[in-house]
């Protein structure tokens, strides 16, 4: 497979915060790759070098095999940024077609581009209503449909479900979906595990401006074992090292740490046929539970396994 | 194509604002009509109190002479046509008249001078009539002056028509002749035994006074508000920055230079149709006449440069668009009362203000537009014209590049 997006030591920096440091990855052709990562991670930044919109301080990039920037690369790029951008006076037939310019498009092949997408993003009812009008969902609908006209080998999508109700949420997924099968390249950044989980053929977390895993889910999963993670707070204040000892006999659970908060970390094989024999143990030696938060491997323990800290956090 | 493309969009979407349009045609016909309506009755008869004009008339025709200009100036403005606007007094020097407008008995006063009829005659280069009028009544002031004027435009125009060219066939002896003639004839002259010669009034004396005082007014609002939509296009530019529409733009293959260029070419756009709405609607509504159609064009075309220019410059000292509002009213209202848009018909203004006006872009296209409504002509409105112009392409040669190093930082042309 051929690289469509293909990044070499991308870094920028705004006054003393590295945004982006020295990122390295390559998209395939024809694959849907997620950039997962917190707020401020990085994630935009990386995607507005990769889309023309700020120049990198080091490093290369390029798009389709052109060098960012190029009006070349451009053409070849359909961009969704992560916050609305149309024109809320027009309507969304009128932004379409404005757009569609934009992007060399004439004539018929403009208003037959513009009547598919309508179609798609199940706007054609509402075509000759002003944007401004529309909902939130909906003006997410359109903002893709925009970058979808000239049917880019390249499409990136920002955060496109940020502040939207599910059921938008859920149209604009298939579509992603669909879009890829259709054989065009996603670039999806998310903050959302689970749509990164769900989507993407390969995914890069992001922190801090620098790439700290990358590969598909079952490959960063397996970094952090395959190992249900429970969490067990006890009331009062135990002896931490002491119940530690408790639990370190049992079969298939293994203790991997406590903290002084009264939290101890355990792993487990299986969760469920664990826990049982974990509270029966703590009642025998008087050490109630206060609460217990079980973690099967995703990506979130991923992250926190790379980090220390949650993604949301 | 995508030029015009940024261009058309920014139309639909300037003339979709109802509040821009309001700010556009709205404001200005309405305070044009504001005072129209003021000085007009239903009927549409001009309703202004009458002047006292003091005449001083010194004339003393030569010997000979078969007519004295300056008693049938005199005449002409005592007709009875004129007597609802201008009521003469007849005084025996000038120091008297203008003695009885420092005492607020008259509004304005006439000084015909010695050599007034010889002048006509062509026997010497020329003489000056002197009005003095009263500042504190510039509208009396401006009744008697456009009265006067066209009593004095009838008599020279008709006169020296009638000299060159007979004198261009048959000599000096019947260009005299001719002159003299043609006096009577232009003048309306009735020469009855004893009666002497009498001059009809100005035809429509009244109603060209308020015509044109309606339309230095119009031009002053029109100026007013075309520089705050020449300010309110360029601001565009920064709600796009702030709507995340103009970084999209740069992520299509589309060069900064033709985003630029084509939203400059709306701005522009919208300000030619803004123009020609008003310059129509008012010559039809308010039947303002704004002059030949060469100096209108190119007038109009001096304000768009100016208004768009100064625009560009303005907002590339403007941080956000909230901030735009308030920043460009109070600039853009400064330097429009400075250029004098708002005192478009005073007359006797202290020359410092004068010299002010010409301090600013609106001052410029005021003098213009000034010209334009007296029926000058493009070499009159040379020099207005030009700097007008100059100052618009300075303002772009400040502004652009500041705009683009702002806007499009980094994005291939």
């Amino acid at each position: 497979m051929s690289g469509a997006i293909v990044v070499s030591g991308l870094s920028k920096r705004f006054g003393d915060v590295t945004a982006v440091d020295a990122v390295d990855l390559e998209v395939h052709e024809g694959e849907l790759f997620s950039l997962l990562g917190p707020n401020g991670a990085g994630k935009t930044t990386l995607m507005s070098m990769l889309s023309g919109l700020l120049r990198p301080d080091a490093g290369s990039a390029s798009i389709a095999g052109h060098g960012i920037g190029s009006v070349a690369a451009r053409a070849a790029l359909g961009v969704v940024p992560q916050d609305v951008a149309l024109y809320p006076d027009l309507s969304a037939r009128e932004n379409l077609g404005f757009w569609g310019r934009m992007y060399d498009l004439r004539g018929d092949t403009l208003r037959r581009r513009c009547d598919q997408l309508l179609e798609v993003v199940g706007l054609a009812e509402r075509q000759r209503d002003r944007v401004g009008t529309f909902s939130g969902g909906m003006k997410r609908r359109l903002n893709i449909a925009v970058a979808l006209l000239h049917e880019p080998r390249v499409v990136m999508l920002d955060e496109p479900t940020v502040g939207i109700d599910p059921q938008s949420r859920r149209a604009i997924l298939d579509y992603v979906q669909s879009l890829n099968r259709d054989g065009a390249t996603v670039l999806y950044t998310t903050h959302y595990m689970e749509e990164a989980q769900e989507l993407s053929h390969r995914i890069a977390i992001l922190d801090h401006g620098r790439v700290l895993a990358l590969g598909t889910h079952e490959e960063l999963v397996r970094r952090v074992g395959e190992h249900d993670v429970i969490d067990l707070e006890f009331a009062g204040e135990p002896d931490l090292n002491e119940l530690a000892g408790i639990f370190a006999d049992l079969p298939g659970v293994r203790v991997d740490g406590a903290d002084p908060g009264g939290h101890l970390r355990l792993l487990a094989e299986d969760s469920d046929t664990a826990l049982p024999h974990l509270f029966q143990r703590a009642a025998v030696h008087e050490a109630p539970v206060r609460s217990v938060t079980v973690t099967e491997p995703n990506l979130e323990s991923v992250f926190l396994q790379l980090t220390g800290r949650a993604l949301r956090d | 194509m995508k030029l015009l493309a940024l261009a058309w969009k920014d139309l639909r979407r300037q003339f979709r604002s109802g509040l821009l349009l309001v700010m556009m045609l709205g404001a200005p016909l309405l305070l044009t009509g504001l005072i129209d309506l003021a000085f007009s009755s239903p009927a549409g008869t001009p309703e202004i109190a009458t002047v006292t004009l003091a005449v001083a008339d010194l004339d003393a025709p030569p010997a000979g002479a078969p007519v004295a200009a300056g008693r049938t100036l005199v005449d002409a403005l005592s007709a009875p046509e004129l007597a609802s606007l201008v009521q003469v007094v007849r005084v025996d020097d000038g120091a008297a008249a203008r003695a009885m407008v420092a005492r607020g008995e008259a509004g304005a006063a006439l000084v015909i001078p010695a050599d007034f009829t010889a002048a006509m005659l062509g026997e010497v280069a020329s003489a000056a009539a002197s009005l003095t009028t009263d500042p504190a009544r510039p509208l009396g002031a401006g009744v008697a002056q456009d009265v006067i004027q066209r009593a004095l435009d009838a008599l020279t125009a008709s006169a020296l028509a009638a000299r060159l060219t007979t004198q261009s066939v048959a000599g000096p002896a019947a260009g005299l002749l001719a002159t003299q003639a043609a006096m009577r004839v232009a003048m309306g002259a009735q020469h009855d035994a004893g009666e002497g010669v009498t001059l009809k009034a100005p035809v429509g004396a009244t109603g060209s006074f308020v015509t044109r005082m309606a339309g230095q007014v119009m031009g002053a609002m029109m100026i007013f508000f075309v520089f705050f939509t020449g300010a309110y296009g360029a601001s565009s530019l920064l709600r796009e920055q702030e709507e995340g529409t103009l970084p999209r733009l740069y992520t299509t293959p589309t060069g900064a230079a033709t985003v630029l260029g084509g939203k400059f070419l709306g701005t522009a756009i919208t300000l030619a149709v803004q123009v020609a709405v008003l310059l129509s609607v008012s010559a039809l509504v308010f039947g303002i006449r704004w002059g030949r159609p060469a100096p209108v064009l190119l007038a109009s075309v001096a304000l768009i440069v100016a208004a768009a220019g100064f625009g560009v410059l303005l907002l590339a000292f403007v941080r956000t668009s909230r901030q735009s509002g308030p920043m460009f009213g109070v600039v853009l209202t400064v330097t429009g009362m400075v250029g004098g848009l708002m005192t478009a018909t005073f007359t006797d203004l202290p020359p410092a203000f004068e010299l002010a006006s010409r301090f600013t872009p609106q001052g410029w296209a005021m003098a213009g537009w000034r010209l334009c409504v007296d029926g000058r002509g493009v070499g009159a409105m040379a020099l207005p014209l030009a700097v007008t112009v100059g100052i618009g392409l300075a303002c772009l040669a400040v502004g652009v590049p500041l705009l683009r190093r702002r806007f499009a930082q980094g994005v291939p042309s």
